[in-house]
């Protein structure tokens, strides 16, 4: 029972892919050489095509026409056990009944019943998550996770009443586009466009757990814009969100600083290069909704990594040490 | 001169090479002391045949940097399970993995000799009998085939998967869409949802951290050994570069993996028997494990970490003779900032928080290491009126940094 294993590799992958498009017409050499290029790696199709069509591998016949057949009626590969292992585990996790209804859920678990899951919850122990994470097993919880995802998966508008992190209750609309989640803060959000859409699409992200009565809108719009809105690349609207200026940050290597800021900062678009007085320098790319979380992340790195610029970010930093040098004196 | 290809044997070397491309970010050839410069190509060449939407470059004065950019908010998938996707394989291994599931396929049953035969007659592909026993054999334990023994003679047939009504497939699609990205082990996932044809178009991650995903092929050996309570025995090594080999008698007892969701690294939460203590080690620091036959008492060693467990606030139980007890007191503002009572509540693992007078909170906690809590307690910055250690190291410690943060934003000057 192989991790690393050819049966999940790319090269297997494409060969099905050329196997089951050369079945009826067959397939040109240069299909083959597209089709490669497509799903492959960089270089895949240096060898692929030629292994296919020079009879290395014997899995494609070539026919007067010139085209390729297919000497093997591909099947799908069963899963592996290892496959079965891992469905199993996640079947027991404690958010799985997010995505099934009670019966489907019962249905999986007894198609896998025989099967030993590859690990159990139990065995891994998240030491620094949150404590107020999602109630996963609420059954409000449970609906509204289920409203949401019927938008995000069909690109609707959705309403729900909602009650922001500082209590705030309101009526809430926008247009699903992913969900995502926070295993530091174990919680879901919803990553939605404003509706009704102004001449700027603004992103906004919503707590599930602050959700109540959430329903796919039955909204007629106007179809043209909400193609235009679901069809706008999300990444592209985020880095349009970003602040013009990086926070620049100088990382000295010292109580290996270096590492623990590379991994800490691992989940920022980001740049890292290295300045001549053996200092490192890493500029991250964030946006209002991310400043207090990066300015307290920075504070925690304490005198070894200190922020250049924007002026505006070393200013909150300043504003931070001035009123704990004031709390302290007056101590004193 | 051996041929440059994409596919390898084993991802051992090529891993440390993608961890510190994507993880760093800043390498050039020079940074890569460890091979040769030839090796450094190499891998910089898969690296890029792998990964290549991924790999960027740019000129630091004259010396060129390639890094990994990948910004893992937006990501359908990990690109790292790309890594996964390119062990090397023979000719006879591809084409006995379609001739055997396409001969196999609607139930019919062969042993060996007779697949050979059928191999040759519809393939008119001459693979020797031994070389089709082993391949069936080894999907066998795959779960790929099944076998059973009638007589002397072994028959192999396909292990179909069990048919599933379409709505609860449809559901355990989105489950595993999101599993992939997030669960342990998440290049299974990936690799169902790429074998069945599907994509994951609904889920992203916030706080990912994919470069761990590279230690995946070591977590399932240490999962096995926790699920069979196998002694192990690991080669670690930093990456520093100083090799350590565990003392060839000394055992150590797999209990848990220990995981930060802040910076997504992963820990083996081990028992030493010799020295009669419990220990960590990084994931990323593992090179080899092998699983003894021996076993041990899981569930007595379990317990001894359950005891422990409360007063670990990352995962050094190096104090476990000395404990270090911290007391925080600070400024909250009622009610405007009782977020950051919150922040104490939920973050900070079971600490005594006490109001003892308007706008002010007392923070209390024992643990194995105070040391490990300094990073937490410096998000407070701003608000913390005084910190108090039965460590007169951690106290002074804390003073001495914001004093050292002042003098580098010029505050307090002149």
């Amino acid at each position: 029972m192989d991790y690393f294993s050819e049966i999940y590799g790319c090269y297997y992958r494409v060969v099905a892919a050329v196997l089951e498009r050369a079945k009826g017409d067959g397939i040109s050499r240069e299909e083959i050489v597209r089709l490669t290029d497509e799903l492959g790696f960089g270089e895949s199709a240096l060898t692929i095509p030629d292994k296919l069509c020079f009879g290395d591998w014997r899995l494609l016949e070539q026919r007067g026409s010139g085209r390729f057949y297919p000497c093997v009626d591909y099947a799908q590969m069963p899963l592996t056990l290892l496959q079965k292992r891992w469905i199993k585990s996640i079947l027991s996790d404690r958010r799985v009944s997010l995505f099934f209804d009670d019966g489907a859920l019962a249905e999986a678990k007894k198609a896998l019943a025989d099967i030993e899951p590859l690990w159990k919850e139990e065995q891994f122990y998240y030491y620094d998550r949150f404590e107020n994470g999602d109630s996963f097993e609420s059954a409000v919880y449970r609906e509204n996770f289920k409203a949401v995802m019927s938008a995000v998966r069909e690109r609707k508008v959705i309403d729900f009443d909602y009650t922001s992190s500082k209590g705030k209750y309101t009526h809430k609309r926008c247009l699903a586009l992913k969900l995502e989640y926070s295993p530091k803060n174990d919680r879901f959000r919803l990553i939605g466009l404003r509706y009704p859409f102004g001449k700027k699409y603004i992103i906004d992200h919503y707590r599930l757990d602050g959700m109540a009565n959430a329903a796919v809108s039955d909204l007629h719009e106007d179809t043209e814009i909400t193609e235009k809105a679901a069809n706008t690349s999300l990444g592209a609207l985020m880095r349009q969100s970003y602040d013009t200026e990086p926070v620049r940050l100088i990382i000295e290597d010292k109580r290996n600083a270096l590492e623990r800021a590379m991994l800490h900062f691992a989940n920022y678009d980001k740049d890292t290069k290295r300045l001549e007085d053996g200092t490192w320098e890493c500029c991250i790319y964030y946006n209002s909704s991310m400043q207090t979380e990066l300015l307290i992340e920075i504070l925690s790195f304490g005198p070894v990594v200190k922020v250049v610029s924007p002026d505006s970010f070393t200013a909150l930093i300043k504003e931070r040490l001035e009123k704990q040098l004031a709390l302290q004196k007056l101590l004193h | 001169m051996s041929e440059f290809s994409e596919l390898v044997k084993s991802i051992a070397k090529s891993r440390e090479y993608v961890r510190d491309f994507y993880i760093y970010g800043f390498k050039s050839r020079e940074d890569f002391d460890r091979k040769s410069a030839r090796t450094y190509d190499n891998e910089r060449r898969r690296l890029e045949s792998w990964l290549a939407p991924y790999v960027k470059s740019d000129y630091n004065g004259a010396v060129k940097n390639v890094y990994l950019s990948i910004n893992t908010n937006m990501l359908p998938y990990n690109p790292l399970y790309r890594v996964f996707e390119a062990k090397s394989f023979t000719d006879n291994d591809i084409m006995l993995h379609f001739y055997l599931i396409d001969i196999l396929d609607g139930g019919r049953q062969m042993t060996a000799d007779e697949l050979a035969d059928e191999i040759a007659k519809r393939y008119e592909a001459e693979i020797e009998i031994q070389l089709v026993r082993k391949k069936a054999n080894e999907y066998v334990s795959e779960g790929i085939l099944g076998s059973e023994k009638a007589g002397r003679r072994m028959y192999y047939f396909l292990l179909p998967d069990k048919k599933l009504t379409g709505g609860t497939a449809r559901q355990l699609d989105t489950a595993v869409s999101f599993f992939q990205l997030e669960a342990p082990l998440g290049f299974i996932g990936y690799s169902i949802m790429k074998s069945r044809g599907f994509s994951n178009d609904w889920f992203l991650m916030k706080h990912g951290y994919f470069a761990h995903a590279l230690e995946d092929e070591i977590l399932l050996l240490l999962l096995t050994a926790i699920n069979g309570h196998n002694i192990v025995r690991l080669k670690t090594q930093s990456n520093k570069g100083a090799v350590s080999h565990t003392p060839q008698n000394v055992e150590i007892f797999p209990l848990k993996i220990f995981v930060s969701t802040r910076t997504g690294r992963r820990f083996l939460c081990v028992y030493y028997p010799n020295a009669r203590r419990l220990s960590t080690i990084r994931l990323d620091h593992i090179k080899e494990v092998t699983l003894m036959s021996e076993t041990f008492d899981y569930d007595k060693y379990s317990a001894v970490l359950r005891r422990n467990i409360s007063k670990c606030f990352g995962l050094s139980f190096s104090g476990m003779e000395r404990e270090d007890t911290i007391k925080l007191t600070l400024r909250i503002n009622e009610p405007y900032e009782l977020f950051v009572l919150k922040r104490l509540e939920t973050e900070g693992r079971g600490g005594k928080i006490t109001r003892t007078a308007d706008n002010t909170y007392t923070y209390e906690i024992t643990v194995f290491d105070g040391n490990e809590m300094m990073p937490w307690i410096k998000t407070f910055t701003g608000r913390i009126i005084s910190f108090e250690s039965s460590s007169e190291y951690l106290r002074a410690k804390f003073y001495r940094d914001i004093e050292l943060m002042a003098k580098m934003y010029g505050i307090g000057e002149g």
